[in-house]
């Protein structure tokens, strides 16, 4: 049997890793992507031995971009050093929003660190609306070679009730260290 | 049968008396579940104070953080007086807002703003659907009250409004108005709304007609 090869394929084969056909990072600011890096996956319940998706049944992830998160204020500083990365000097936060009912297993936060001794900070928080506030999990970066990624546990499973609260997630960071996403780990 | 066997009429009667007695009895001395007002109404009735919330009934809810929206010119500043919510500081535009995402299909009936007022300006948000091609509609919108002081809450009416990814999409808008104080602060919103149908086998309800 012979099977045809459509030509589109044919030439994105030929071209595609020298020739932008497909668009690129949508920045202006000069950065080059940051793509082809060295990333260091720190190991957590969430991966499986070989860095794949959890072998474990009904699990699901949500990865949600650094550049999807929005500063608290408008006072802050706030940059796209590209890659889905951004950095701000004060709260970049954005609302979680999974089924009502999921469980939220822990938090895989994504940053780039190169040297700093300062840490990037993670917070899964529950507001009331009437002034309550609770931290469900905090987590602190821990490497400093670059790209990395370290999952954050929930001391114990995260029942998500919108009825009762919103849940925000939310990083901080210090000059030269960038957001560059969360992946909550959750069962629906 | 012998299950009644030896058990005359008037015996039954006095049984069922004494079972309706000790319900009636029942229902004053247990607790009762929803606070007053709350119950028995239509469970989509917007007369009671709770109506996004009836006893019994099972809305799905989206909450979103007052903290997680954006002003939509970059010229409005805002402050984070801490607890989830914003305030505006400056700037003439006074909207922030947030994208609503719900699975298709999803009936969307109120609209509950989460405030802090201690001001003589007031909080209002908005449900806006709008089309992409420079249409919008305001399904709903609900505002704060300065009576009360503090933090505090208030239900959009009942409205009803299907989700359709395909046809437009959803934003929650919050006006902070000309009030540029932490007087006034936008701590979010909740959506309730009724999920989908997802079994088709009872899409169209039960067929009388059987196989």
């Amino acid at each position: 049997m012979v099977k045809k090869i459509p030509g589109v394929v044919v030439v994105a084969a030929l071209f595609g890793s020298h020739f932008p056909v497909f668009a690129t990072e949508a920045t202006s600011d000069g950065f080059p992507p940051a793509q082809n890096v060295s990333y260091y996956h720190a190991p957590g319940p969430d991966l499986a031995s070989d860095g794949s998706a959890a072998p474990s049944g009904g699990t699901q992830y949500l990865f949600l971009a650094g550049s999807a998160f929005t500063p608290r204020t408008s006072s802050q500083t706030v940059s796209y050093p590209g890659g889905g990365c951004s950095f701000s000097d004060n709260a970049l936060t954005t609302s979680l929003e999974l089924p009502e009912g999921a469980t939220v297993q822990g938090v895989r936060l994504y940053y780039y660190n190169n040297g700093l001794p300062s840490s990037v900070g993670l917070f899964l928080t529950a507001y009331t609306g009437a002034g309550g506030t609770s931290d469900l999990l905090t987590g602190s970066s821990s490497e400093d070679t670059g790209y990395a990624s370290e999952y954050f546990a929930a001391s114990t499973p995260l029942s998500i009730d919108y009825a009762g609260q919103s849940y925000v997630l939310t990083a901080t960071m210090n000059s030269g260290q960038r957001l560059c996403g969360m992946r909550v780990f959750y069962s629906p | 049968m012998t299950i009644n066997k030896g058990v005359t009429p008037l015996r039954r009667i006095a049984a069922l008396s004494a079972a309706w007695l000790g319900l009636l009895i029942a229902s004053f001395a247990l607790p009762a579940v929803a606070a007053p007002g709350d119950h028995p109404v239509d469970p989509h009735s917007a007369q009671s104070a709770q109506a996004d919330q009836p006893a019994g009934t099972l809305f799905g809810y989206l909450w979103i953080a007052g903290s997680t929206f954006h002003p939509l010119d970059n010229a409005t500043t805002y402050s984070y007086p801490g607890n989830g919510c914003i305030s505006k500081t400056g700037g003439t535009d006074n909207r922030f807002a947030h994208k609503v995402v719900l699975p298709e299909g999803t009936l969307v009936r109120y609209l509950r703003l989460y405030y802090f007022d201690d001001s003589t300006g007031t909080v209002t948000a908005y449900f806006t659907s709008y089309d992409g091609a420079g249409n919008f509609v305001e399904h709903a919108s609900v505002g704060s009250s300065n009576g009360a002081g503090g933090y505090g809450t208030s239900l959009s009416p009942l409205f009803s409004y299907e989700v359709d990814p395909f046809g437009a999409a959803i934003n929650v808008v919050a006006n902070l108005g000309d009030q540029n104080t932490s007087t006034l602060r936008f701590c979010g919103v909740r959506i309730a709304y009724d999920a989908p149908i997802t079994d088709r086998i009872f899409a169209d309800d039960f067929d009388p007609i059987p196989l």
